[in-house]
C-alpha cells in the first residue's frame, strides 16, 4: 500500500532517533520494567475478564444463581455485587502496583537523559 | 409543569451556562479547547468521568429495567462498572502517553499515515454521532413526560445548549458541566436511595423478601433470565457492555485532559467509586420503583419503564422530589451530548482539517476557529436526525454505538500497543472491519426490522436472529487487524514500535499544554 508522500507524514525518522528507540527497549532495566508489568497485568486482565463472563455463563446455562444464598437473597445478586468488589479491589491494587513502575519509569528516564536529548 | 420544575430547569440552564461564561476566559488555544489545557486533578477528571459515563439511559432505563424485569436490568450497571478495569490496566495510560487530542493521535503515534487518521476520525464520528441520536431522541422523549414541553422544542433546547456550552467553553465548560452533572445525579439518587431503604427500614433482607410478593414476575424477579432467553444473545449483550466502554471516543478523550498517566489512572480509579456507588443505588431505586410505584403504573407512563426513577420520587417526595430529579434528569443529558458534541468536533477539526488537510500547518487561531464552525456542524447535523427520527425506535443506536466502539476501536488501539508486528494496513482493515460486520449485522438483526408493523424501523423478518452481534465483531475486529497485517507486503516498522513502547510505558515526550 502506497501513503500519499508529504513533508510532515513519512519523514524517515533521524537514523539517530530511530535507533536510539530500538537501542533503549533492549536495555535491562527497559526490558525488565516491561517483563514486571507483564507479568501483573496479563493474569490480571485474564482474571477479570474470566470473573465477569462467569456470571452471564452461569445465568445462560445453569439454575445455581437461583438458590438463596443468605435469607431472600439469591447468588446472582451476591455475585452482582462481588463483581463491584472485584472493581475497587482490582483498581486499588492497580494504583498501588504503578507506584512502583513509576518509580522505576523515572530511573530509566534520568539514566538515558543524555541520549534522549540529543 | 409545575412552576418549580420550570424554575429548577431553569436554574440548572443558568447555571451550565454560567459555567460556559467562566469557561470561556480559559479556551483561547486549541490545547485549552480539546483538552482545558490538560490542567484537571485526578478527582476532578474522575467526576468528569462519572459525569460523561452516566448517561440518562443510566439513570432512568437501569432503574426502569429493574424495577419491570429485575435482575436481568442489573446486568448493564454491572458491565459499565466492570468495562472500567478495561481501561485501567490495559488503555488509558498509554492513550495518555501517546495520544494529544484524539483517538485518532494516538493510533497514528506509530503508524504516520493520513489513512489510518481518517478511518480512525470516521469511527469516532460514526459512534459519537450514533450515540448523540439516541441521546437527543431519548431527551425529546423524556423532557414531553418531565415537563409537557413537546419533542421538537425539547430536542432545540438541549441542542443549541449543548453546542452553546462546546463552542464558547470547549473541553473546560464541557467538564464542569459534566463535573457538576455527576455531583447533582449522586446526590439525588442518594436521597431517593435513603428515603426507599428507610422504608424497608434500612435491611436489605426485608426489601428482598417484600420485592418477591410486589411484581407480577414473584419470585423470579430475583433471578436472571426475566429478559434475555437466549444464552448466547446475553453474554454478546455483556461482551459490548464490558469492552465497548474503553473504545468510546466521548470516553477516551477525558483522558488528555489530565497532565500525566499518573493522573490518568488515578482519574479512572476515582470514576469507578462514583459510578460503582452509583449503580448500587441503581438497585435500591429499581426496587423501590417496583414496590411502591408498582409495575402497571410504571407500563402506563412510558413502556419501556423510563420514567420509574421521576414516579419514584413523586410517590416518595411529592411534586418537589419529582421536580428535583426530573432537573437531575436534565442536567444528566445535557453532560452527556456536550460530551459528544466536543467529542465530534475533535474529529473533524483536528484530525480530518488540521492533521489530513492542512497536514498540520494550521495556527492555533485557526484550530480553535475550525474546531468552533465543527461543532456547530456536527450538532446541527445530530439535532436535525434526531428531529427525524422522533417516531423511530432508535434506542438500538447506542448498543451499536457500543457495539463499534468494542469492535472496530478496541482491537486496533490494543494492537496499537501490544503488538510489535501489527502494521498500518492491518489498522486500517481491522478498524473497518469492526466497523461494517457492526453496522451490517444491526441492519439485519431485530433491532430494524420485526414482522410486527411499527415495532421496529422496518416490517418484516430479521435476517440475523440476534440483537447482540458484539460476540462475533470483536473477533471480527481482530481478525481484520491480523489478515491486514500478515498480508501485506510492508513490513512492520519496528523502530517506530520501539519508540511506541518506550513512550507509552515511561511517558517521554508525553504532549501536555505547556509545549
Amino acid at each position: 500500500m502506497e501513503i500519499m508522500k508529504n513533508e510532515k507524514y513519512d519523514k524517515p525518522l533521524k537514523k539517530k532517533q530511530g535507533s536510539l528507540y530500538t537501542t533503549l527497549i533492549q536495555t535491562g532495566d527497559f526490558q525488565e520494567l516491561i517483563q514486571k508489568k507483564k507479568e501483573f497485568i496479563i493474569p490480571m486482565s485474564i482474571f477479570f475478564f474470566v470473573f465477569y463472563f462467569t456470571l452471564p455463563i452461569l445465568a445462560a446455562y445453569t439454575d445455581i444463581l437461583t438458590k438463596q444464598a443468605m435469607g431472600h437473597i439469591t447468588w446472582a445478586w451476591v455475585y452482582a455485587l462481588m463483581q463491584f468488589v472485584l472493581v475497587w479491589v482490582c483498581g486499588y491494587v492497580y494504583v498501588k502496583k504503578s507506584e512502583k513502575f513509576d518509580i522505576s519509569a523515572k530511573e530509566i528516564l534520568s539514566a538515558y537523559e543524555g541520549e534522549l536529548d540529543k | 409543569m409545575s412552576s418549580l420544575a420550570l424554575v429548577l430547569f431553569l436554574a440548572i440552564i443558568f447555571l451550565t451556562l454560567t459555567i460556559t461564561y467562566l469557561s470561556a476566559k480559559k479556551t483561547k488555544n486549541a490545547s485549552e479547547f480539546y483538552t482545558a489545557g490538560g490542567g484537571l486533578t485526578a478527582w476532578q477528571n474522575g467526576l468528569a468521568v462519572a459525569g460523561d459515563f452516566m448517561s440518562a439511559a443510566s439513570f432512568l432505563g437501569i432503574t426502569g429495567a429493574i424495577a419491570l424485569i429485575g435482575f436481568d436490568g442489573f446486568y448493564m450497571s454491572i458491565g459499565n462498572l466492570v468495562a472500567f478495569l478495561f481501561l485501567l490496566y490495559l488503555v488509558s495510560e498509554p492513550l495518555r502517553n501517546l495520544g494529544k487530542y484524539t483517538v485518532a493521535d494516538m493510533i497514528t503515534a506509530r503508524f504516520h499515515s493520513k489513512k489510518v487518521r481518517g478511518v480512525a476520525a470516521l469511527n469516532t464520528l460514526v459512534i459519537s454521532i450514533f450515540y448523540m441520536i439516541a441521546q437527543l431522541v431519548g431527551a425529546g422523549g423524556l423532557i414531553k413526560l418531565l415537563l409537557g414541553i413537546d419533542f421538537v422544542p425539547a430536542v432545540l433546547i438541549v441542542g443549541t445548549l449543548m453546542t452553546i456550552y462546546v463552542i464558547f467553553g470547549g473541553m473546560t465548560a464541557t467538564s464542569w458541566v459534566q463535573i457538576t452533572k455527576a455531583v447533582l445525579l449522586m446526590a439525588g439518587s442518594f436521597v431517593l436511595t435513603f428515603i426507599v431503604f428507610a422504608k424497608f427500614n434500612f435491611n436489605v433482607m426485608a426489601m428482598f423478601e417484600h420485592i418477591k410478593a410486589a411484581t407480577p414476575l414473584k419470585d423470579a424477579f430475583l433471578d436472571p433470565g426475566n429478559k434475555y432467553k437466549n444464552g448466547l444473545d446475553m453474554i454478546s449483550f455483556n461482551l459490548s457492555l464490558v469492552l465497548g466502554a474503553a473504545g468510546l471516543p466521548h470516553l477516551l478523550v477525558r483522558f488528555f485532559t489530565v497532565k500525566d498517566a499518573t493522573t490518568a489512572r488515578k482519574s479512572v480509579v476515582y470514576s469507578t467509586w462514583f459510578i460503582g456507588a452509583f449503580f448500587i443505588m441503581t438497585i435500591f431505586l429499581g426496587f423501590g420503583a417496583a414496590a411502591f410505584v408498582g409495575f402497571n403504573n410504571i407500563v402506563a407512563a412510558n413502556p419501556g419503564g423510563n420514567m420509574a426513577a421521576p414516579l419514584l420520587a413523586q410517590t416518595l417526595g411529592g411534586d418537589i422530589l419529582f421536580a428535583i430529579v426530573s432537573a437531575v434528569a436534565f442536567a444528566t443529558i445535557l453532560a452527556v451530548v456536550s460530551g459528544l458534541v466536543l467529542t465530534s468536533a475533535s474529529a473533524v477539526a483536528h484530525d480530518i482539517y488540521g492533521e489530513i488537510i492542512r497536514d498540520g500547518k494550521i495556527t492555533e487561531k485557526q484550530q480553535v476557529r475550525v474546531a468552533r464552525i465543527a461543532s456547530i456542524m456536527v450538532a446541527l447535523i445530530s439535532i436535525i436526525l434526531a428531529l427525524f427520527s422522533q417516531k423511530l425506535n432508535v434506542a438500538f443506536l447506542s448498543v451499536l454505538a457500543l457495539g463499534i466502539a468494542a469492535s472496530a476501536n478496541l482491537p486496533v488501539i490494543l494492537c496499537t500497543i501490544y503488538w510489535k508486528r501489527f502494521n498500518m494496513t492491518g489498522a486500517i482493515t481491522g478498524m473497518l472491519v469492526g466497523l461494517l460486520s457492526s453496522v451490517i449485522l444491526v441492519l439485519l438483526s431485530p433491532n430494524v426490522w420485526n414482522p410486527v408493523p411499527g415495532a421496529a424501523i422496518f416490517t418484516g423478518d430479521p435476517i440475523f436472529h440476534m440483537d447482540n452481534p458484539t460476540i462475533f465483531t470483536v473477533p471480527l475486529g481482530f481478525i481484520g487487524a491480523y489478515l491486514g497485517t500478515i498480508l501485506s507486503t510492508k513490513k512492520a516498522d519496528e523502530e517506530k514500535f520501539a519508540e511506541v513502547l518506550f513512550k507509552s510505558n515511561t511517558g517521554y515526550g508525553i504532549s501536555t499544554a505547556k509545549e
